[in-house]
C-alpha cells in the first residue's frame, strides 16, 4: 500500500511532468473529471478477469414478483466473498434515494466468506434495517438499491412478453436499480479496512465497495429476467448487449464531499496516480501502430457515448453538446498529426488544452486508454494507510512562508465579503444526512462540519504572522491548540499537493455537485446527470463485463461504452 | 445512535467506530477538531492493542480544556495542568525536541496518556517512554506498547521522553466489549454536534426531493 508524496521514491521522473495541483485541483475542474483506466471499478473487473473469477449463485429463493433472497459467491484472491440479497415489496410512498428512507427495494451485505444457516438468519432480520441494523466483522459491505421503476417494469413486461426491451430507453436510463448507499470500514459494526488491506485483488480503495455493486448490478439483471420468467410463458432473456450495457445507477448527496476533505492524502493518490499516468503517456517518444489504431476507435466511441448521453438539466446539456463539438473538432485535428513523428501523444494532449477544461479532462481518460502496460501498475497507489501528520519541529517562520508560497488560493479569499461565507455543511440528526444551509437564512451554522479550509488556513496565516518566528510549530499550538488541524493540513499540502480542493467551499457560488463527479470518477462512474447543484445520479458498471464475460478476451475494453458496441 | 435491528450476538463495535464516535464526542464538548481528531485516533489505537479506550479518553474529554502551561527548565518541561492539551503538547514539545523530558504532574489518565503517545508515536515515526513509577516503564510504538501490569501502577505524576523508532507489524486484537454506560454517554456527547431537523432543512438542505418512483 502506498502513499505517493510529491517527492516518493518510484514518482515518475523524467519526460513531460504532471499538471499543475493550482490548476487541477480547483473545485470547478475537479467537477469536470471522467472515469478513466485506474477509475476502481476499472480495476476490480480487471482483478477479477486476471483471476478468471467465477460468479455461483447458491441460493436464489424469489416468488413470483421477486420478493425473497439470494446468495452470490465469488473467489477472489484466494478468498470467497459472498452477496446476500433482499427482495421486498416497497411501499411507492416510501421509495427515496435520499439518507432519509427508512425501507428499499432491495437490501445487500457482502459477506467475508459463504454464510451459512445462522449468518443468513442474521442478515436477514439486519440488512433489511440497513443503518438501524447491526453488523459484525464478517461483513464487509452494506447497501441498498431502488428500482428504476418505470425502466424495471418496462424490462419486465418487455421480457415477459419475449421481447426485448427499448433500446431507447436502454440508452437514456441505462440501469434497472439505482443504489442509494454503500456503506463500508467499519460502519455500523462491518468489518474495518484493516481486514482486507493485504488481501489480494481487493485492497485497492474502494475494492470491496466495488464488488458489492458489480454482484448488485448482476442481481438486478437476474431478478428482472425471473420476474419475466414467472409472468410469461414464452419470457426471453436479456440479449448480452443489452445485460452488459446495463449498468448500476447510484444517487449520491453530500456526504461524498465532507470525505474528500477528511480524507486528503487518499485523494492526492487518486489524483496523483491519474496525473503520473497522463506524464508517462505524454512522455512516449513513438506511439505504437496498435495504441494509435486503439486510439481512434475510442474517438468514435466516445462520440457516440456523448451522442447517448442525455439529462434534463439545461446547465449540464449545454456542456454536454459543447464537448460533441469539441470532439469532433479534436478528432479533425487528431487525424492531421502524423503519429510517427515525434510524441505523438503529447502533441494531441496540448490540441486538447484549446479547448475546454471539461475536453481536456474528457481526452485525459481517452489518452490514458490504449496504454495499459505503461499506467496500470499506478493502480496500487489508489489506498493509503498513512494519516495527516504534524511536523512539531517547524518553525513558525518557515510554516508562514510555506503559507505564502501554497495557500495563495485560500489567502485570497475576502471572507469580510458575506457571500465568501453563505453556505456551511452539517449533519442533520434526521439519519445522520449531510446538509448545506445558508448562514444568513438557517439554524445549525454553530456546529458546522469543519471542511472550511480556506478560512482556518487564513486564521493560521494571521496568527502565525503575530508569533514568534523562530518558535517551532509544538511551541506555537501550546499557545494556538485550536489550530492543530489547520497546522497538519498545512503541513500535508508541501508532501501531498493534490491533497487540497483549491477553493472557498463555503462560498455561495460553490458547487458542490464538483466535488461529488470528483468523487464519483474516481470510482469509474459515467452519465453524470445532475439533479441540483447538490444531487446527482450516475451510472455505474455501465459496458462492464457481466458475470458471464468477465472472463472474455474484451472484458477491460468498456470505456465510455456504448450500447450497440456489445453485440 | 440507536438501532433497532433484532441480533443475538454479543455487540462489539467497530475500530473505526470507536475512532469516529470519540472524535465526534470531543467535537460535541466543544474541543477543536485537530484536537478532537487525536482523541479519535488514541480510542481507535488502544482498541487496537486490546486496552479498552472509552472510558479513559472520556474521562479526558470531560476533565475541562484547561490550556497546557509548561514550565521549561533547561531540557526538561514540567507541565502541571491536568488536561489533555497537556498530554498532546508533552508529545510536541518531546518530537520537537524542544525538551528531552516532559514531567506531568497532574497526568490525565495513564490508559489515555497511552493513546495519546501511540497517536503521537505513529505521526511523529518515534516512540515514547513513559515512567508512571520509578520503577514501572511503558514503552509506546506507532504499533506496539510494552506496559507492566496496568492495575499496580499508581496515579501520580508521569515522566516522558522520546525513543527511537521501533518497525514491527501491526498488533490488531479482537473487538471486545465496550463499558455501555461509558459508550452511551459518548454518543450522547456525538450527538451534540448533530444538527436539528426543520421541514425546510428537510426540503431544501439536500438538494434532492422526498419521493423517487421515476
Amino acid at each position: 500500500m502506498n502513499s505517493l508524496s510529491a517527492t516518493s521514491p518510484g514518482e515518475y521522473d523524467s519526460g513531460f511532468s504532471r499538471r499543475r495541483p493550482d490548476e487541477i485541483m480547483k473545485p470547478y475542474r475537479i467537477g469536470m473529471f471522467f472515469p478513466h483506466r485506474l477509475s476502481f471499478k476499472r480495476v476490480l473487473t480487471r482483478a477479477l478477469h486476471r483471476e478468471g473469477a467465477k460468479v455461483n449463485r447458491p441460493v436464489w429463493q424469489m416468488d413470483a414478483d421477486g420478493f425473497g433472497r439470494a446468495v452470490y459467491t465469488v473467489e477472489l484472491g484466494g478468498y470467497p466473498y459472498s452477496l446476500v440479497a433482499i427482495s421486498k415489496f416497497l411501499d411507492p410512498q416510501r421509495r427515496t434515494d435520499r439518507v432519509i428512507a427508512e425501507a428499499w427495494d432491495t437490501t445487500f451485505a457482502l459477506f467475508d466468506g459463504v454464510p451459512d444457516n445462522r449468518d443468513m438468519q442474521r442478515l436477514e432480520e439486519n440488512v433489511p434495517l440497513q443503518e438501524s441494523g447491526r453488523f459484525e466483522a464478517s461483513e464487509l459491505v452494506l447497501s441498498r438499491a431502488n428500482k428504476s421503476v418505470r425502466m424495471f417494469e418496462h424490462v419486465a413486461e418487455r421480457l415477459a412478453n419475449g421481447q426485448q426491451p427499448d433500446c431507447e430507453m436502454i440508452r437514456r436510463i441505462g440501469y434497472l436499480m439505482r443504489t442509494t448507499a454503500v456503506y463500508g470500514n467499519g460502519k455500523f459494526g462491518l468489518a474495518d479496512r484493516e481486514r482486507i488491506a493485504r488481501r489480494t485483488g481487493i485492497s485497492g480503495a474502494f475494492q470491496v465497495e466495488m464488488l458489492a455493486i458489480w454482484l448488485i448490478r448482476g442481481f438486478s439483471h437476474d431478478l428482472v429476467e425471473h420476474i419475466a420468467a414467472k409472468r410469461g410463458h414464452s419470457s426471453a432473456r436479456l440479449a448480452p448487449h443489452i445485460r452488459r450495457f446495463l449498468g448500476i445507477g447510484n444517487s449520491t448527496g453530500l456526504g461524498m464531499a465532507p470525505f474528500l476533505i477528511g480524507h486528503p492524502i487518499l485523494l492526492h493518490n487518486w489524483v496523483f496516480s491519474r496525473e503520473t499516468a497522463l506524464a508517462r503517456v505524454r512522455s512516449i517518444e513513438t506511439a505504437s501502430r496498435e495504441s494509435v489504431s486503439r486510439f481512434r476507435g475510442l474517438l468514435s466511441r466516445g462520440k457516440r457515448h456523448l451522442e447517448e448521453w442525455l439529462v434534463e438539466d439545461e446547465d449540464a446539456m449545454t456542456r454536454i453538446a459543447c464537448l460533441r463539438r469539441e470532439l469532433d473538432w479534436f478528432a479533425d485535428n487528431a487525424a492531421a498529426e502524423n503519429p510517427g513523428d515525434g510524441y505523438y501523444w503529447n502533441r494531441l494532449f496540448l490540441i486538447s488544452e484549446s479547448l475546454s477544461g471539461e475536453f481536456q479532462e474528457f481526452c485525459v481518460s481517452l489518452l490514458l486508454e490504449p496504454h495499459g502496460d505503461l499506467v496500470d501498475e499506478l493502480e496500487s497507489w489508489s489506498a493509503s494507510e498513512i494519516e495527516t501528520r504534524l511536523d512539531p519541529a517547524m518553525t513558525a517562520a518557515d510554516l508562514l512562508e510555506q503559507l505564502r508560497s501554497n495557500f495563495q488560493w485560500a489567502l485570497s479569499v475576502d471572507f469580510d465579503a458575506a457571500e465568501s461565507r453563505r453556505h456551511f455543511w452539517y449533519v442533520s440528526e434526521e439519519k445522520l444526512e449531510p446538509r448545506l444551509g445558508d448562514r444568513y437564512r438557517d439554524e445549525g451554522s454553530d456546529l458546522e462540519l469543519p471542511i472550511d479550509v480556506a478560512y482556518r488556513i487564513q486564521r493560521l496565516f494571521r496568527t502565525l504572522a503575530e508569533s514568534n518566528p523562530a518558535e517551532t510549530v509544538a511551541e506555537f499550538l501550546l499557545r494556538c491548540p485550536e489550530l492543530r488541524g489547520a497546522v497538519r493540513r498545512a503541513q500535508n499540502l508541501i508532501r501531498y499537493p493534490f491533497c487540497e480542493i483549491r477553493g472557498n467551499l463555503l462560498d455561495g457560488g460553490c458547487r458542490p455537485i464538483d466535488l461529488l463527479r470528483c468523487k464519483l470518477s474516481f470510482f469509474g462512474a459515467s452519465k453524470f446527470d445532475p439533479k441540483s447543484d447538490r444531487w446527482i445520479r450516475v451510472a455505474l458498471f455501465q459496458g462492464a463485463p457481466t458475470f458471464d464475460s468477465i472472463g472474455d478476451a474484451g472484458a477491460d475494453d468498456w470505456l465510455f461504452p456504448v450500447l450497440g458496441d456489445f453485440k | 445512535m440507536a438501532f433497532s435491528g433484532a441480533w443475538r450476538f454479543q455487540v462489539r463495535y467497530s475500530f473505526n467506530e470507536i475512532e469516529t464516535t470519540m472524535r465526534k464526542a470531543a467535537l460535541g464538548l466543544g474541543w477543536p477538531d485537530g484536537i478532537a481528531e487525536q482523541f479519535g485516533r488514541a480510542a481507535a489505537y488502544l482498541e487496537r492493542r486490546g486496552i479498552r479506550s472509552i472510558e479513559p479518553i472520556l474521562a479526558v474529554l470531560e476533565q475541562g480544556k484547561s490550556p497546557a502551561r509548561p514550565i521549561i527548565v533547561s531540557e526538561t518541561a514540567v507541565i502541571p495542568e491536568r488536561s489533555g492539551f497537556s498530554a498532546i503538547a508533552a508529545f510536541d514539545l518531546l518530537a520537537a525536541r524542544v525538551v528531552r523530558h516532559v514531567e506531568l504532574t497532574d497526568p490525565c489518565n495513564l490508559d489515555a496518556l497511552i493513546g495519546l503517545a501511540g497517536v503521537a508515536a505513529k505521526e511523529f515515526s518515534c516512540g515514547f517512554l513513559l515512567k508512571p513509577t520509578r520503577d514501572s516503564l511503558v514503552r509506546v510504538y506507532e504499533n506496539r506498547v510494552y506496559r507492566p501490569d496496568i492495575q499496580n501502577i499508581p496515579s501520580g505524576s508521569v515522566s516522558a521522553t522520546l525513543l527511537p523508532r521501533r518497525e514491527s507489524l501491526p498488533e490488531v486484537a479482537e473487538r471486545h466489549d465496550v463499558n455501555s454506560a461509558a459508550w452511551h454517554r459518548s454518543l450522547e456527547l456525538a450527538s451534540l454536534t448533530l444538527v436539528p431537523t426543520t421541514d425546510a432543512s428537510r426540503r431544501l438542505g439536500a438538494g434532492a426531493g422526498l419521493r423517487d418512483n421515476d
